[in-house]
């Protein structure tokens, strides 16, 4: 039986297509077409949801930043003058256990590389701190365990600086670049270097410094007491400012929301763009084909099964069509934009989308054709 | 009420469409009694209901009011599926405009009331030869239905109404797109089929009082209601 209904639905399939190539063309057309568009839209949510969450650091619940100065009105204290605060002391509160890693960020440094001066953003980290978003936290402990610095794409395309390049941080300081990490230019930030706290031991504080707190480390308001009392036991007369990562990273975080929802809303109208085309499409292959589902129930063939060779019948052009539409989609993407990556994720989402779209449109219109009574539906069929 | 002999009773059946917010009444109230191995036709002007009666014989519409029974069973009971499966079953249709389906060949046409039965493909495939050749297709199974004539079609939507050996064979003007040589051997085509089997009830409606009356008796309508039984004269038409 199985074996008949799939061949009257290919039969009927061929068939169809033998008698009105055109009809069939258009309906597969405008459907790889909408594939094309939905894919494409999903592509450019996932492009700016990627390139924003690049620009910013790691899990920001658990990011503490600690401003460290001196307090200069009372003469009396004696203080710790900063440029003896060096951040490999911070290793301290890691090793008291507050802390999980820190890292601290100085934009529009120079450096030189064999290729001449460069300038670029010095993130020194703990050398096992996750940073922007956990995405490059490999690259970064090969780094420390090479005993090198890892520098990000945007950097190694910029000035042309490769593995086992070696880069000036100062007259006084070289090291080797142990690894390239991030994305590639178009989703990464400015060009930066990470270099491992522990492979410059001596190097001060002159930035805020981001600190990543233990999950199960209490409300940030109690963390950020006891890292104020922890510093100011190590340096005496300090002045110790914390601020959680969120309030720091809240017109970021604003901007992340807003232009995701925007990337997400601008995919969204493309899918419906790409329903109503399908739509009009199908309901016009719904509506040829419904004199045949009229005679089909006339004769007594179960509803059931009537349902199934339309919905499989949309089926098999909707999945031909699709996977046309998205490797059209990966094509073009690859010529017209190659530096955007099209994820794996957007082109099954589009698929899937585009499939549950028409199987519902085919559903909704063929429903006309169950409605009447059989011989009302065939009174009108004709 | 029931008649256990009759194959088709119909206690005062009414059919109404609601037009907008009138309800018009197009059938009824028919009472009639059709008894196994009868032919019957239906006749009547345009409009006074006779194709509505047929649907309602056929299981195709559901009556408005009164009863139907079909071999002794509550047809106004029965559930759609059910429904479908009495029409897949007992009753074979021949439409004027034939209704095939214009993708499949000829054989696919005729097969399509037993595609859905537990048969086997090649059994399937030898009744559908077997039918072919009794209605004179033999060697078009592969064509399309718009490769045939339309006394050809007609013959193939006889073939597709019989391939499942139903008791009723419910034809609506089945002459009434063809040219009256075509009519006639599509007519005695169908006599043939419903003298082959005793028990099988052959109900035509048409306009035309010759083909009436070639059948064992003649149903009038007007204006739905049914206005006279009378027996045909078993006439043999003259080409």
């Amino acid at each position: 039986m199985i074996y008949m209904i799939m061949r009257e639905i290919f039969s009927g399939f061929g068939a169809s297509f033998r008698r009105n190539p055109l009809a069939v063309s258009l309906l597969w057309l405008g459907l790889s077409a909408s594939t094309v568009g939905v894919i494409a839209g999903f592509a450019a949510a996932s492009f700016s949801l990627q390139s924003l969450r690049y620009l910013l650091p790691g899990n920001l619940e658990n990011l503490l930043y600690i401003d460290i100065g001196i307090v200069e009105e009372d003469p009396l204290i004696p203080t710790t003058p900063l440029h003896e605060i060096s951040i490999a002391d911070l290793q301290t509160i890691i090793n008291n256990g507050l802390a999980e890693g820190f890292f601290m960020e100085i934009t529009g440094r120079s450096v030189m590389t064999s290729s001449g001066e460069a300038f670029a953003t010095q993130v020194m980290y703990s050398g096992k701190t996750a940073l922007q978003g956990g995405l490059i936290s490999v690259g970064l402990q090969n780094a420390l365990i090479a005993r090198g610095v890892a520098v990000n794409a945007s950097f190694s395309q910029k000035y042309h600086v490769h593995i086992g390049d070696t880069i000036l941080l100062n007259p006084w300081t070289s090291l080797v670049v142990a690894a390239i990490v991030g994305p590639q230019p178009l989703l990464d930030r400015q060009p930066t270097i990470y270099i491992p706290a522990e492979i410059i031991p001596n190097a001060t504080i002159d930035a805020s410094v981001g600190f990543y707190l233990p999950h199960a480390a209490g409300s940030t308001a109690d963390v950020s007491l006891k890292l104020a009392a922890t510093i100011q036991q190590l340096y005496k007369g300090v002045l110790v400012q914390a601020m959680p990562g969120l309030d720091v990273h809240r017109f970021s975080l604003r901007e992340l929301r807003t232009v995701t929802a925007f990337s997400i809303f601008g995919a969204l109208i493309i899918a419906l763009v790409g329903f109503i085309n399908a739509g009009s499409l199908i309901s016009y292959w719904v509506l040829r084909r419904l004199p045949g589902l009229v005679i089909r129930r006339t004769i007594g063939i179960p509803s059931i099964f009537l349902w199934l060779s339309l919905v499989a019948d949309n089926l098999a052009i909707g999945i031909s069509a699709t996977v046309t539409g998205a490797v059209m989609a990966l094509l073009l993407a690859s010529i017209i934009a190659p530096q955007i990556p099209v994820h794996f994720l957007s082109v099954l989402g589009g698929i899937c989308l585009m499939l549950v779209g028409t199987i519902t449109v085919s559903v909704l219109l063929a429903r006309t054709a169950f409605r009447l009574e059989p011989g009302i539906a065939l009174r009108r069929s004709v | 009420m029931v008649d256990s002999n009759s194959v088709i009773n119909l206690q005062r059946v009414c059919r109404s469409y609601q037009v907008g917010k009138i309800k018009q009444q197009v059938l009824g109230p028919v009472t009639l009694q059709v008894q196994p191995g009868e032919s019957l036709a239906i006749v009547g002007p345009s409009g006074s209901g006779k194709s509505t009666l047929l649907s309602i014989i056929g299981c195709l519409e559901h009556p408005s009011a009164g009863l139907y029974y079909l071999n002794g069973v509550d047809a106004t009971a029965l559930e759609e599926h059910q429904r479908a499966r009495v029409r897949r079953d007992y009753i074979g249709f021949v439409f004027q405009r034939f209704h095939l389906i214009a993708e499949l060949t000829v054989a696919k046409n005729v097969a399509l009331p037993l595609a859905y039965q537990r048969r086997a493909h090649k059994e399937t495939t030898a009744c559908v030869t077997e039918v072919l050749e009794r209605v004179g297709l033999s060697g078009k199974e592969k064509m399309l239905p718009s490769q045939l004539s339309g006394g050809e079609q007609q013959r193939v939507a006889v073939a597709r109404a019989i391939v499942s050996q139903p008791k009723v064979i419910l034809a609506d003007e089945p002459t009434g797109n063809l040219d009256s040589k075509t009519g006639i051997e599509v007519m005695r085509l169908l006599l043939e089929i419903h003298q082959q089997d005793q028990r099988r009830v052959l109900i035509v409606v048409t306009h035309n009082m010759d083909v009436a009356c070639m059948l064992d008796n003649i149903v009038t309508l007007r204006d739905g209601q049914l206005i006279s039984k009378a027996p045909g004269q078993k006439g043999e038409l003259i080409p």
